[in-house]
């Protein structure tokens, strides 16, 4: 099998509209999170959230062409097109049709539905537009990528709720160590601040009413993000022969089922993932020497991902640096764990671990090494990036330093 | 009520109408609880904890949304989090009607 290498990063997020502004946030453990600027959020019993900000999109697209988008697939072609520009690829027409494009996203253009479907139940009114069909699906994104960069190879979409991104990454990298691709544009997308499923958000009573505080005492639930995140991934052997920047190698891909219950997450089964991607990576335990936790700073995702940890981990599972990037750029559900696989690829590449931010006093219950608050210069081998999604479907990815 | 001092009457009178107020929710919710959750009315009490009712935190929303639609309150997050019994949630929906008519009165 063929070795894979992570050679392109683009990302849009509460943390800025680029790759350099994500970083720059997120190893001076700087938050996005902010105030909901919906204009209904004094309905809403939470205020907070980690919104795109100063999103322009007729900065990136012509006005006619952004009408057919959603705000999920605007996201994804400004993210696709970073990342393809950071991978300095030379694009063929025998490239482009060998380029796999996998994107994962929870609700797709559900936020243009909920403002068509407005009309029709509030307003009274008796058609709709058009493109809400084309703007809702959950492909659109991908499709939108294969459009604007002309890739005709396979393309294709996942939807595992908070694990999509992770799903879609993995199974990028399957095709392309296995030879199925040579190159993918791989992430995820998303954009959920719209009336309707803040509401549905509010519901699930999960959201902090103030901010996101991972592993911490005081924790009080997730903050809802929104933004992309896209990697190029490439053949080793291809990457060194173009003389590409190679950011570091994925090297591991898990998965599993919790078989358990529809939103409560079990330890068992978000250990299997984490152990599916070691085995997989062909890595021992002892060898990770950062994870990048799915943390969302909910009560029970934060203490079950520490008994995951430690089911995995054993005695070495208190000596591995643990941060969720989420204290950052929100809960950014399908585009969620791209963003966090573009984190570790970065901590990776810079020698960097990312904290977590807000972090306040140690929870018995989280006793893992929490990166508190401020980032660690620290060049480690391996790390994870975890994800574990409503329905019990975890993904695990596991990446490897070039240093 | 011959031969009692009037203020005691209408305390009285309060105290009882707040009961049959109280008797009436408590009433409702079970009414709720056995519906949402698909049980057998007889088998739900006032005593009845969520853990004897094999709920989860997903089967107790799903109360509190039944339960907030019926008596067209809003339960905060943090009581949410809290109530575990049949009996705290009947108790949490008449202060939270309580406070509600205060409101409607001032």
């Amino acid at each position: 099998m063929r070795r894979v290498a992570v050679t392109g990063i683009g990302t849009v997020s509460a943390l800025g509209l680029n790759r350099n502004e994500f970083w720059d946030a997120l190893s001076n453990g700087r938050s996005g999170i902010g105030p909901l600027t919906h204009p209904d959020h004094q309905d809403l019993r939470f205020s907070q959230s980690a919104e795109v900000r100063g999103f322009q999109p007729e900065n990136y697209f012509a006005a006619k062409h952004a009408d057919t988008m959603d705000r999920f697939a605007q996201f994804s072609v400004v993210a696709a097109r970073e990342a393809a520009s950071d991978s300095g690829i030379e694009w063929t027409a025998d490239l482009r049709e060998r380029t796999v494009i996998a994107t994962g996203s929870c609700i797709g253009g559900q936020s243009s539905q909920d403002h068509q479907f407005w009309d029709l139940y509030k307003l009274g009114k008796s058609r709709i537009h058009p493109f809400t069909i084309p703007r809702t699906m959950a492909n659109a994104g991908a499709s939108h990528i294969s459009m604007d960069l002309g890739i005709t190879g396979p393309s294709f979409t996942l939807s595992t709720a908070c694990s999509s991104a992770a799903h879609a990454i993995g199974m990028a990298f399957t095709m392309v160590r296995g030879g199925q691709a040579e190159l993918a544009l791989a992430g995820g997308s998303e954009a959920p601040f719209s009336y309707g499923i803040l509401k549905a958000w509010e519901a699930l009573r999960v959201v902090s009413p103030d901010t996101c505080r991972p592993f911490s005492k005081n924790r009080s639930g997730m903050i809802l993000g929104e933004g992309s995140a896209m990697l190029v991934l490439e053949t080793w052997d291809a990457a060194r022969a173009r003389g590409a920047q190679i950011y570091c190698e994925l090297v591991g891909f898990g998965m599993s089922s919790d078989a358990h219950h529809l939103t409560q997450p079990s330890p068992e089964g978000a250990a299997r993932a984490m152990q599916a991607a070691l085995r997989d990576a062909g890595v021992h335990a002892d060898q990770i020497g950062y994870i990048n936790a799915h943390g969302t700073g909910t009560e029970a995702n934060d203490a079950t991902e520490t008994k995951a940890i430690q089911l995995v981990f054993g005695d070495c599972a208190p000596r591995i640096p643990v941060s969720s990037t989420k204290s950052m750029h929100g809960h950014a559900l399908g585009a969620a764990a791209a963003l966090e696989a573009a984190a570790t690829v970065l901590a990776l590449h810079h020698g960097v671990l990312p904290p977590t931010a807000n972090f306040g006093e140690t929870d018995p219950q989280c006793n893992l090494d929490v990166i508190a608050n401020q980032a660690r210069q620290q060049q480690v081998e391996f790390a994870l990036s975890n994800s574990f999604a409503f329905g019990g479907m975890n993904a695990v990815l596991a990446f490897k330093s070039v240093a | 009520m011959r031969g009692s001092h009037p203020e005691e009457v209408i305390l009285k009178e309060m105290s009882s109408a707040v009961e049959n107020a109280h008797n009436d929710v408590a009433s409702t919710v079970l009414d709720l609880l056995a519906t949402s959750q698909r049980l057998p009315r007889e088998q739900v009490t006032l005593n009845s904890t969520f853990e004897e009712l094999k709920m989860d935190s997903l089967d107790a929303i799903n109360l509190i949304f039944a339960v907030e639609e019926k008596f067209n309150i809003s339960i905060p997050d943090d009581a949410a989090k809290s109530i575990r019994t049949v009996r705290e949630m009947v108790d949490g929906v008449v202060s939270l009607m309580k406070n509600r008519a205060l409101m409607q009165n001032k």
